[in-house]
């Protein structure tokens, strides 16, 4: 089976979860014996063609480099186009694709009509939308944006998302039919947070207490609740430092928010993390905390798990489905900072609890994120799609 | 003293055939049929038998001519007929049983209408509208021209795209009419310097561009219906001294060029102070979400939809009347001026989309009866033709120009647009430098055909002013990159000359979906 996906993040460029899932879902579907081709786009100083690990990569237009891109929209469209060109020349390379896997909005042009003119079936994987990105639609971009996730849904003829609560917002929002679209979770690897870098990125002062947390710094994310809540965690735990890793438009807020508050000195804002880096502070870290407003999935959580160090949630999305209260995280409902100060505080000095914790997050880490049951499931959406769906184009 | 006037009326529909029905597609053609192009003939035909000389200039865009002479779409009309005819029993029904008798007597009325149109359209007019604006134009009634082959946007096409165009233009009229068109309607008044020649080398005689092409000044830009996000500058053209009043030859070149007049045409086009925004008119946007039937007057134009009080035809054609006197006196009026200036044999050119009659403005074919007895009785006014003009003419140069926002090129061209026009460039030298490496064979001529047929149909600048103006973005959209995919999906076969069976089959798929121009 030769699938051709498309992506608009796969390594190098990472902006959110997305390339990470891309990448690990493809090498896992080739080792199924599925022959994955991704077209994506351009990076500076990237190949164009490349192998990794099986998979095919076929990168193509400008290079992303979103602070440079002043017409995002145009970008994307665009992008779609030489999308759409690589796809046809590569189908007649490869002797022809089985089916069409577009993830996400911002390719959903190229999926939409190569999957046409080419007479296969389209899956696509909804990560997120523009609707609960936002936490509802305010401007024209923004409802532009919902509608071509909205078309991009309705036109495929499968849909892919992580979790029962995108289950739900895309049966909703979209008014597409519940059998017309499957959860699978996504995974994580162990194995990938085990590589420490040679040098210590930052000093870690070994009597800190180490509160972790790691997203785009968007107003989504919540990290603000973090900020606002830590004096009450440092009234208990002096020794408590707060470690905010990722980048994004809302840092200078963030930044005033601790000045503001007089605890700038127990705060540290890492910038973008490597994988080593980050591994680094996770094995330090003490407790992971993902304070989020919307989280269609949660990756994150798994990712703490996956390194073995306890983690507080709050209750939505994904987010609240992977984490069980006291069993494999504490959760707390959404924007209560005093929860969320006493959540830290208990793990940070129950140890017993926190123990408890690790374990079992680890192993449903094991049992059910696990990359090969994922992809078998994929595959089994593609297998599907291929013997239910009928041919396309019926001329009149 | 006599004054001329020219009413043009041009008349296109996107390529819809076969592209989605409802609620974006074939619809579209649907409702322009039904409520503008047939009972505009069968106006025509009456005012014909009462012996009233209505003659008007006619524009028909190729991919408008192409969908109705084709018999899928004439026999999807009859059934869309059908539709609406039964639609709007259920709705009398509907409506008598909530106890709304004043409804449910629309719905009788939409349902005489549609029944009348669809005996019209197979009786009167033997399902062939061309065959009917062939016998108007035999008759001298109607001066039918052409326009470029999908409607292209054409000042910002490259040379070989312009040419394909406005050649296209010509064979798809000279196909259905079986004699060469004299007449060019640059699509959205688009014009450039030079434009003309390719008119001339392929054998037109005239065009026609808006009054600031002609005249300089502020454009009134009728298309003000673009998004208040976007910013347009309007530019301010330099007054020329010259006048819409009279043809002028292009300076050096054999060409007439016809200047439309704005205030002529503002009056019916404005939303603010035109004719189709009277109380009484039956309002466009509110529809039954039953059925999708207007039920409703305008009431209040600023006024919200719960608002709008439920429509009475009878009311409205007392309007209707009124209005065509005042649109006459008014053209008198211009015409007086016109003299006033010097001007012993004024023509005052006025413009519209065919398709504001009937289908936007419920009451505009009456109102055009009215406009036709009302010219016919004045005696300062006469219908001229562009046949009808004395050779005799001064030389002029024209402005690039456009009738829409801004009065050049913005609808068109702008941030939410740069990336499309970007592909059209690559994909119209992509497939000249194919081209000229002079394919051979049966198998690739057909492909290559295919391939500009694809083009072309990319190029519709409907695309791009739907995306401008944020209305039915995504089927715009769809078809731009599904036209874009189909295009490299043949032009790919061709350089690789690889032809698989399942190519093949998808080829005659293609060649069936996008059969525009299949005389090609």
């Amino acid at each position: 089976m030769k699938i051709l996906m498309f992506s608009w993040e796969y390594p190098p460029h990472m902006v959110g979860g997305l390339g990470q899932h891309v990448y690990d879902i493809s090498r896992y579907l080739t080792r199924l014996g599925v022959e994955v081709h991704i077209i994506t786009p351009r990076v500076k100083c990237g190949s164009d063609y490349e192998n990794d690990h099986n998979v095919f990569i076929h990168r193509v237009g400008n290079p992303v480099n979103e602070a440079n891109i002043d017409n995002f929209k145009a970008w994307t469209f665009t992008f779609n186009s030489e999308a759409i060109r690589e796809a046809v020349r590569l189908n007649s390379q490869v002797g022809g694709f089985a089916l069409v896997h577009a993830h996400d909005w911002i390719v959903a042009y190229a999926g939409r009509a190569v999957a046409k003119i080419f007479e296969l079936p389209l899956v696509t994987t909804i990560h997120a939308t523009e609707h609960g990105r936002n936490l509802g639609l305010h401007n024209r971009v923004q409802l532009e944006i919902n509608e071509i996730e909205k078309n991009l849904a309705l036109e495929a003829d499968h849909i892919i998302c992580c979790s029962q609560y995108m289950h739900h917002e895309i049966c909703s929002l979209f008014r597409v039919h519940p059998d017309a679209v499957t959860i699978i979770p996504n995974g994580v690897e162990p194995e990938q947070f085990m590589p420490l870098p040679d040098e210590p990125p930052l000093e870690i002062d070994p009597g800190e207490k180490v509160v972790f947390t790691l997203g785009r710094l968007v107003p989504e994310k919540g990290i603000w609740h973090l900020i606002a809540c830590f004096p009450q965690v440092l009234e208990r735990i002096p020794e408590a430092r707060l470690y905010i890793g990722g980048r994004g438009p809302q840092k200078a807020v963030l930044q005033q928010t601790a000045y503001e508050l007089g605890i700038e000195d127990r705060v540290v804002f890492t910038g973008f993390l490597r994988d080593k880096e980050r591994n680094y502070i996770y094995n330090k870290a003490d407790v992971a905390v993902f304070p989020s407003h919307y989280e269609p999935f949660g990756i994150v959580a798994l990712e703490a798990m996956a390194t073995r160090t306890p983690v507080i949630v709050s209750d939505v999305g994904g987010l609240g489905g992977i984490v069980k209260d006291r069993q494999t995280g504490l959760k707390v409902s959404a924007g209560n900072e005093t929860d969320l100060a006493q959540a830290i505080i208990k793990v940070l000095t129950d140890q017993n609890l926190t123990a408890q914790l690790v374990q079992n997050a680890a192993g449903l880490v094991e049992s059910v994120y696990n990359w090969t049951v994922i992809a078998q499931s994929t595959k089994d959406v593609y297998t599907k799609v291929l013997t239910q769906t009928k041919p396309k184009k019926e001329v009149v | 003293m006599n004054s001329n006037i020219m009413l043009v009326l041009h008349s296109h529909i996107p390529y819809v055939k076969r592209q989605g029905r409802w609620p974006f597609g074939e619809v579209w053609l649907f409702e322009a049929m039904a409520e503008t192009y047939v009972p505009f003939l069968q106006t025509w035909f009456r005012l014909q038998e009462e012996g009233i000389r209505a003659p008007v200039t006619l524009s028909f865009s190729p991919t408008l001519l192409d969908q109705l002479s084709s018999s899928y779409i004439q026999q999807e009309f009859v059934v869309y007929l059908r539709e609406r005819e039964k639609k709007a029993a259920e709705d009398e029904r509907y409506y008598l049983s909530v106890g709304e008798p004043q409804i449910a007597a629309l719905s009788a009325f939409y349902h005489r209408f549609y029944r009348d149109i669809r005996r019209d359209f197979l009786i009167e007019l033997d399902g062939d509208i061309i065959a009917a604006l062939k016998k108007l134009q035999g008759d001298g009634d109607v001066e039918i021209i052409t326009t470029a082959a999908s409607h292209a946007y054409l000042p910002l096409l490259d040379q070989s795209s312009l040419h394909h165009q406005i050649y296209w233009g010509k064979r798809a009229y000279e196909t259905h009419f079986g004699i060469s068109p004299e007449g060019f309607w640059l699509p959205e008044c688009g014009y450039y310097q030079g434009l003309e020649d390719l008119l001339i080398a392929n054998g037109f005689k005239y065009f026609y561009v808006d009054s600031h092409a002609v005249e300089g000044g502020q454009p009134l830009g009728d298309f003000s219906r673009v998004s208040a996000e976007l910013e347009c500058d309007c530019e301010t053209f330099a007054n020329t001294g010259l006048s819409t009043y009279r043809p002028y030859r292009i300076k050096g070149k054999d060409i007439m060029v016809l200047g439309r007049n704005a205030m002529v045409s503002q009056q019916v086009w404005s939303a603010d102070y035109g004719y189709p925004g009277d109380e009484n008119y039956r309002e466009f946007h509110k529809k039954s979400s039953r059925s999708g039937f207007k039920y409703w007057k305008v009431t209040d134009r600023q006024g919200s939809f719960d608002k709008k009080l439920p429509y009475d035809p009878e009311k409205a054609m007392l309007k209707v009347r009124q209005h065509a006197q005042h649109f006459v006196k008014g053209v008198e009026n211009t015409g007086h001026e016109a003299h006033k200036l010097g001007f012993s044999q004024p023509i005052i050119v006025a413009c519209y989309d065919t398709e504001l009659f009937g289908h936007w403005w419920w009451e505009g074919v009456s109102w055009l009866d009215e406009v036709v007895r009302g010219i016919n009785k004045s005696s300062h006014l006469s219908f001229i033709l562009p046949a009808d003009i004395s050779p005799e003419m001064p030389e002029a140069q024209v402005f690039e120009s456009s009738w829409g926002m801004g009065g050049k090129h913005y609808v068109w061209d702008n941030k939410e647009t740069t990336w499309m026009w970007e592909i059209i460039k690559r994909a119209s030298s992509e497939y000249e430098e194919i081209f000229k490496n002079r394919i051979s064979g049966d198998l690739q001529e057909k492909v290559l055909a295919q391939a500009l047929r694809e083009l072309i149909l990319l190029e519709s600048s409907d695309w791009l002013f739907m995306v401008t103006n944020n209305l039915t973005r995504d089927y715009a959209m769809k078809r731009f990159f599904e036209h874009y995919a189909k295009f490299l999906r043949l032009t790919n076969a061709l350089r690789d000359g690889n032809y698989s069976n399942d190519f093949l089959s998808w080829l005659e798929n293609v060649q069936m979906e996008d059969d525009f121009l299949s005389y090609m």
